[in-house]
C-alpha cells in the first residue's frame, strides 16, 4: 500500500479498530495489484481512504462520548478550573515574560487606539450640517507667510460675502467674550457673534426658544442671547423659564431668547457659552480688524468650484479699491473638508500615525517571539507529559489559557490606558490650530485593537502548543530541527534591529527635550521669579478715557498688608508681545527697519521684578497722559539703534505714523528664552501714556503667592465688584503653564522611548532565547565535548550584539536626522549635543547587553546529558 | 431490542452478511465482499467498520483478534460474532418486513402527470 495512505490512515482511524482495518485494505491492494493492476489499486486505495474520513471520525467521537458517560458538564467545568490553575501558575514562574508581554501588547494597544482615534476625530468630524460638502469657507492668507487664517473683516464680507450669486445663504461668526455679572462672582465667559443664518447653515435648530433674526442685527436692537446648551444646564439647571429672563453682560442686560443644541460644542465652539447677534455695520471701516469665520451654503446647482471663482473675482475687485489696507492679504473659499484641519496638524497626525502603527506591528511581532521561545522551552515538559499519556486535549488547553490570558489582561490594562492616553492627548491638541477637534475612543480602532491584542498571543501562542502536543507516532512522522526558522531567524533579526533603531531615536529626541524643559526651568535670573503673584485683567473700558479702574486699583494695592509692590504689565516676560517696527531720530532708515518688542508697563514694574535700571530712569508719574511721550529702552536696543552714543535723550519712533518717543532710561535685558544669547530689543511704554485693556497683574508679596488668591481678588473687586479676575497664579506656575503644550508633548515623547527601549529589550530577549532553545542540542554536544561554559555564552552574546550593534549604527544616523529637525524645539542645549547621544547609546547598549545575557547564561545552564539523550 | 430501537439499513446489511459467514469467516474485507456479491452494493470498508463498531457497543456482537499475516503486512485480522441480542435484533426486523409485506401486492403504478 502506498505510504501516504498508511501514514493518513495511521492519523486517521481510531486505534481499536486500527490494525485490523489498514490489515484489511493491505490485503485487498496487494489482491487488487495482481489480479488487475497496480494503478487501479492505487484507484481503489484513494476511494477507501476518502470513504474513510466519515466513519473514523464518527468512530472517534462515538469512543470518546462513551469513555466518561455519566460526567458531561461538570467535568468540564472541573476540567477547566484546573486548567487555569495551571495556566496562571506557570504564568506566574516566569514573571518577566508574562509583565513584558502583557505591558508591550497593552500599550501598543493604547498608543494605537489613542491616536487614530484622535486621528479620526479630527479627519471624520461629525458636523452637525446634513451637507457639509454643500458648505464653503472663506479664508484669509497672508502672503508673506503663507500662514491661512479663517477670519476675515467684516468690510470684506459685506463687500465679498454677502451678495454671492453662488450661494443661497451666508453666515459670520466672530468670537469673544463678555463679562457676565449678577450670577455669582463676575466672570468673563466665551462668547459668539453671529448672523441669522448661522446656525441654520451649521445644521443646527435652537433647542427652544428661537435663534438669531434679522431684526436683532440692526443696530439699536433690543439685545437678545442665545445659551449655550453647556452654560444652561450648568449655570441654569436646565431651567425651562430661563427663556424670558434677563442676564447683564458687559453692563447691559440681555433677555435670553433660545439655547443653542450641544451638537454645536466641538472644536473651537466647545468653550462658548453666549450665542449674540453680530451687528455688522458697527466697525466695518476697519479692513484691518479680521475676526469674522465665514461659511456659506451653496446653491443647489452650485459647485465650490464656481464659489471659488466668483470669491477670486471680488476679492479682486476690493483689492484695486483699497491696496493699502489689503496688501499682502488675499481672500480665498474653500470647501468643508479643505476647511476641517490645518495642514501642520494633518501632517504631525499622519507622522504619528505611521510610527504607532508600526509600534504595533512591532509589539505583535515581539509578541509572537516570545512566545514561539517560551514554547520551544517548554516543549520537553509538553513531550514528557504526552508520554505519560495525557492527552493531546489536556496538553493543548492550559498553553490556550495562558494565552488568553495574557491577552485578556493585555486587553484591559489597553482600555484603561488608552481612555487615559486620550484624554491626554486632547487636552495637548487642544492648542493646536484643528478647528474641529472630537475625540472619543473610537470603537472601531478599539475593536481592532482589541481583538489584534486579543488574536496575536493566542495564535502565536498556539502554534509552538501544537508542535508540542503532537504525539510523534513514528520516525517518519518525526520533526526534527529548524530550518525552517532559520529563514525566519533573519527576519526577526532584521525586526529587532530596527526596534533598536527607533528606540534610540525616540530616547535621543526625549532626551533633548527634557534637557531643554530642564534648562527652561533653571532659567537665569534676569528678574525675580519667586514671591511674585499674577492675576490676569481685561477691562475693554479701560482703554477709553475717564476710566480710572487701573489707577485705583493701584492705589488699593498699596494699602493691602504682606503686599510690598504691584504693578500692571501688558505681557509677562516671557509671553509674547508686541512686536512694532522702530526707527531712530536722525538716522537714516534702512529699507527694512528692525523690530523690537514693546511692553506697556506701570511706575513699579522694574521695582517688582527688581530688573536692574543701568541708566537714566524708570517711568514715572511724571509721564502722564499729557507729558511727553517717554520710554525705556533695554540695553540690546539701545545697543542696535544707537550704538556709538548713550542712548538716553535720543527719541525713536514706531513706524513713520508713530509719535516720537524720548528715551528716558536703559534697563538690562530680559532674556526670553534661556538659551538665547542675544536678547532681542525692548522698550517699555508707560501706561498712562498707552492705555490697555488686557493687563497682567503682578504683585510681589510675602509668604507663600499660593496663598494669595483671595486676597488678590478682594483687592480687584473692592475697586470694582464686577471686574473678573483670571488666572490668579504665582509666576513660576503661570510660566509653567504656558508651556504646558511642550511639556505634554516631551511627556509623550518620553513615554514612547521608553516604551521603544522596552520593547527593543524585549525583542533581542525573545530572539536570542528562541534561537537559544532551537540550538540546545548543540550546546550540550558542546559543553559535552569539553567547551568552557563561557565559549557557549560567548557564542549566544555574538548574535545578539550584531544585531544591536547594527540597530545601534542605524539608531544614530536616524537620531542625527531627527535632531537636526528638532532645531527650533530645544532650549539651551545643541540639538546634536554629545552628552545626550553618548548617553542614550550607553543606555541602549546596557539594556541590549542585559537582555542579551540571561538566554546566553541559560545556553550554559544545559544540562548536556538531557541535551544529548534529545538526540 | 429495548425500548423499540431497529436496526439502520446498513447495520441490517453487515448483519446478515456476517451471520452467513459465520464467526470463523467474517472479519472486514469479508464482510465487504459478501455484501457486494450478493446484493451488489459497493460499501466501503469505513462504512462496514462503523455500523460494526455501533453494533458491538450495543452489544449485538463480539468481536476478537486473530493472527497477523505476511499479506496484511502483520497485522492482524479483526473477526466478528453475532450475539444473542444481534439474533433477536435479526429475526424481528425480518418479522416487521415480513408484516408489512403479507398479502401486499405491488402493481405497476402510473400516475397520470
Amino acid at each position: 500500500m502506498p505510504p501516504w495512505a498508511t501514514r493518513v490512515l495511521t492519523l486517521l482511524l481510531p486505534a481499536r479498530q486500527r490494525e485490523a482495518w489498514i490489515g484489511d485494505l493491505q490485503e485487498r491492494f496487494q489482491h487488487l495489484s495482481i489480479t488487475r493492476s497496480r494503478k487501479a489499486a492505487r484507484r481503489w486505495i484513494r476511494g477507501q481512504v476518502l470513504r474513510s474520513v466519515g466513519p473514523a471520525l464518527s468512530m472517534r467521537w462515538r469512543a470518546r462520548r462513551d469513555r466518561e458517560p455519566d460526567h458531561s458538564r461538570r467535568w468540564t467545568l472541573d476540567r477547566l478550573v484546573t486548567d487555569l490553575r495551571f495556566a496562571l501558575r506557570s504564568l506566574r514562574k516566569s514573571p518577566a515574560f508574562t509583565a513584558i508581554t502583557v505591558l508591550t501588547l497593552a500599550l501598543a494597544m493604547a498608543v494605537n487606539t489613542a491616536i487614530f482615534s484622535l486621528a479620526s476625530g479630527i479627519f471624520m468630524a461629525d458636523l452637525p450640517m446634513d451637507e457639509p460638502d454643500r458648505i464653503g469657507f472663506v479664508w484669509g492668507r497672508d502672503d508673506a507667510t503663507g500662514r491661512t487664517l479663517l477670519s476675515v473683516s467684516k468690510a470684506t464680507y459685506l463687500d465679498v460675502v454677502r451678495d454671492l450669486s453662488t450661494v443661497e445663504a451666508t453666515s459670520a461668526m466672530e468670537q469673544g467674550s463678555r463679562v457676565l455679572t449678577g450670577i455669582g462672582d463676575p466672570v468673563r465667559i466665551g462668547a459668539a457673534a453671529i448672523t441669522p443664518r448661522f446656525l441654520s447653515i451649521w445644521g443646527v435648530e435652537p433647542r427652544l426658544g428661537r435663534g438669531i433674526s434679522d431684526e436683532d442685527v440692526v443696530p439699536g436692537a433690543e439685545p437678545v442671547v442665545l445659551l449655550s446648551h453647556g452654560f444652561w444646564s450648568r449655570s441654569l439647571g436646565r431651567d425651562p423659564e430661563a427663556l424670558g429672563r434677563t442676564i447683564t453682560l458687559d453692563g447691559r442686560r440681555h433677555t435670553v431668547v433660545g439655547i443653542v443644541p450641544p451638537e454645536m460644542e466641538f472644536g473651537g465652539m466647545s468653550g462658548t457659552d453666549l450665542w449674540l447677534p453680530l451687528v455688522l455695520e458697527e466697525g466695518s471701516d476697519d479692513r484691518l480688524a479680521r475676526t469674522l469665520m465665514v461659511t456659506v451654503r451653496l446653491r443647489p446647482d452650485a459647485t465650490i468650484p464656481q464659489l471659488q471663482a466668483e470669491v477670486a473675482t471680488r476679492w479682486q475687485g476690493v483689492e484695486d479699491r483699497f491696496p493699502e489696507e489689503t496688501r499682502g492679504w488675499t481672500v480665498e473659499a474653500r470647501s468643508t473638508e479643505a476647511s476641517l484641519v490645518n495642514e501642520s496638524a494633518r501632517t504631525v497626525l499622519l507622522l504619528l500615525g505611521i510610527i504607532v502603527g508600526v509600534v504595533l506591528l512591532i509589539a505583535c511581532v515581539n509578541t509572537a517571539n516570545m512566545l514561539l521561545a517560551r514554547g520551544t522551552r517548554r516543549a520537553r515538559d509538553l513531550a514528557v507529559r504526552a508520554a505519560l499519556g495525557a492527552g493531546r486535549g489536556a496538553i493543548l488547553r492550559p498553553l490556550l489559557l495562558e494565552s488568553l490570558l495574557v491577552s485578556v489582561a493585555a486587553t484591559a490594562l489597553g482600555l484603561g490606558l488608552s481612555s487615559a492616553l486620550l484624554d491626554g492627548l486632547t487636552t495637548l491638541t487642544r492648542d493646536v490650530d484643528a478647528m474641529f477637534t472630537m475625540a472619543e475612543i473610537d470603537l472601531r480602532v478599539l475593536a481592532f485593537s482589541g481583538a489584534l491584542a486579543l488574536l496575536a498571543p493566542v495564535v502565536f501562542g498556539l502554534v509552538p502548543a501544537l508542535r508540542a502536543s503532537r504525539v510523534q507516532p513514528s520516525a517518519d512522522l518525526g520533526e526534527r530541527g529548524d530550518g525552517g526558522s532559520r529563514r525566519f531567524g533573519r527576519v526577526r533579526s532584521v525586526l529587532v534591529g530596527a526596534q533598536v533603531a527607533l528606540a534610540m531615536v525616540a530616547l535621543v529626541v526625549g532626551g533633548l527635550l527634557v534637557r531643554s524643559g530642564i534648562e527652561l526651568q533653571r532659567l537665569s535670573g534676569d528678574y525675580r521669579r519667586d514671591g511674585i503673584v499674577t492675576a490676569e485683567l481685561l477691562r475693554p473700558a479701560a482703554a477709553e478715557e475717564g476710566d480710572r479702574f487701573y489707577d485705583a486699583l493701584l492705589d488699593e494695592m498699596e494699602g493691602v498688608p504682606g503686599l510690598e509692590q504691584a504693578a500692571l504689565v501688558s505681557d509677562l516676560p516671557r509671553r509674547s508681545a508686541a512686536v512694532r517696527p522702530v526707527e531712530a531720530e536722525g538716522r537714516p532708515a534702512p529699507d527694512a527697519l528692525p523690530r523690537a518688542f514693546e511692553t506697556v508697563a506701570t511706575p513699579r514694574y522694574l521695582d517688582v521684578m527688581e530688573i536692574p535700571l543701568l541708566e537714566g530712569r524708570w517711568l514715572g508719574v511724571e509721564d502722564g497722559p499729557d507729558a511727553v511721550p517717554a520710554a525705556v529702552v533695554s540695553r540690546a536696543m539701545a545697543e542696535l539703534l544707537w550704538p556709538d552714543e548713550g542712548a538716553v535723550g535720543r527719541r525713536f519712533r514706531t513706524g513713520p505714523e508713530g509719535p516720537w518717543l524720548q528715551v528716558v532710561g536703559v534697563a538690562a535685558d530680559v532674556k526670553r528664552r534661556p538659551d538665547l544669547v542675544s536678547s532681542p530689543p525692548h522698550f517699555y511704554r508707560p501706561l498712562a501714556q498707552s492705555p490697555r485693556s488686557a493687563l497682567s497683574l503682578v504683585a510681589r508679596v510675602r509668604g507663600e503667592p499660593e496663598t494669595w488668591g483671595a486676597g488678590i481678588r478682594d483687592a480687584v473687586w473692592a475697586v470694582d465688584p464686577d471686574q473678573p479676575v483670571d488666572g490668579v497664579l504665582s509666576l513660576r506656575t503661570a510660566e509653567f503653564r504656558d508651556r504646558s503644550v511642550t511639556w505634554a508633548i516631551l511627556g509623550l515623547f518620553v513615554l514612547f522611548a521608553a516604551f521603544a527601549l522596552v520593547m527593543a529589550a524585549a525583542g533581542i530577549y525573545a530572539v536570542v532565547s528562541y534561537s537559544v532553545a532551537s540550538r540546545t542540542s548543540e550546546f550540550g554536544i558542546r559543553l559535552a565535548l569539553g567547551a568552557p561554559r563561557t565559549r557557549v555564552r560567548a557564542m549566544v552574546l555574538r548574535q545578539g550584539v550584531a544585531v544591536v550593534a547594527m540597530g545601534t549604527a542605524v539608531g544614530l544616523v536616524g537620531a542625527w536626522l531627527a535632531a537636526g529637525l528638532m532645531g527650533g524645539m530645544v532650549v539651551g542645549v545643541d540639538s546634536r549635543d554629545p552628552v545626550t547621544f553618548a548617553a542614550v547609546a550607553g543606555l541602549v547598549l546596557a539594556v541590549a547587553l542585559v537582555a542579551n545575557w540571561v538566554p546566553a547564561v541559560r545556553a550554559t545552564r544545559v544540562d548536556p546529558m538531557r541535551a544529548l539523550r534529545e538526540e | 431490542m429495548a425500548k423499540g430501537e431497529n436496526l439502520g439499513e446498513l447495520e441490517h446489511v453487515v448483519l446478515l452478511a456476517l451471520a452467513r459467514l459465520g464467526a470463523e469467516d467474517a472479519y472486514g474485507m469479508a464482510i465487504v465482499d459478501e455484501i457486494g456479491v450478493r446484493t451488489g452494493r459497493d460499501v466501503s470498508v469505513g462504512a462496514v467498520y462503523s455500523a460494526l463498531d455501533r453494533m458491538e457497543r450495543k452489544g449485538l456482537l463480539a468481536s476478537e483478534i486473530g493472527d497477523p499475516s505476511p499479506e496484511r503486512g502483520g497485522r492482524a485480522r479483526r473477526f466478528f460474532a453475532l450475539r444473542d441480542p444481534g439474533r433477536e435484533a435479526l429475526l424481528e426486523t425480518r418479522r416487521s418486513f415480513e408484516a408489512l409485506w403479507d398479502g401486499l401486492d405491488l402493481p405497476k403504478l402510473d400516475v397520470a402527470p
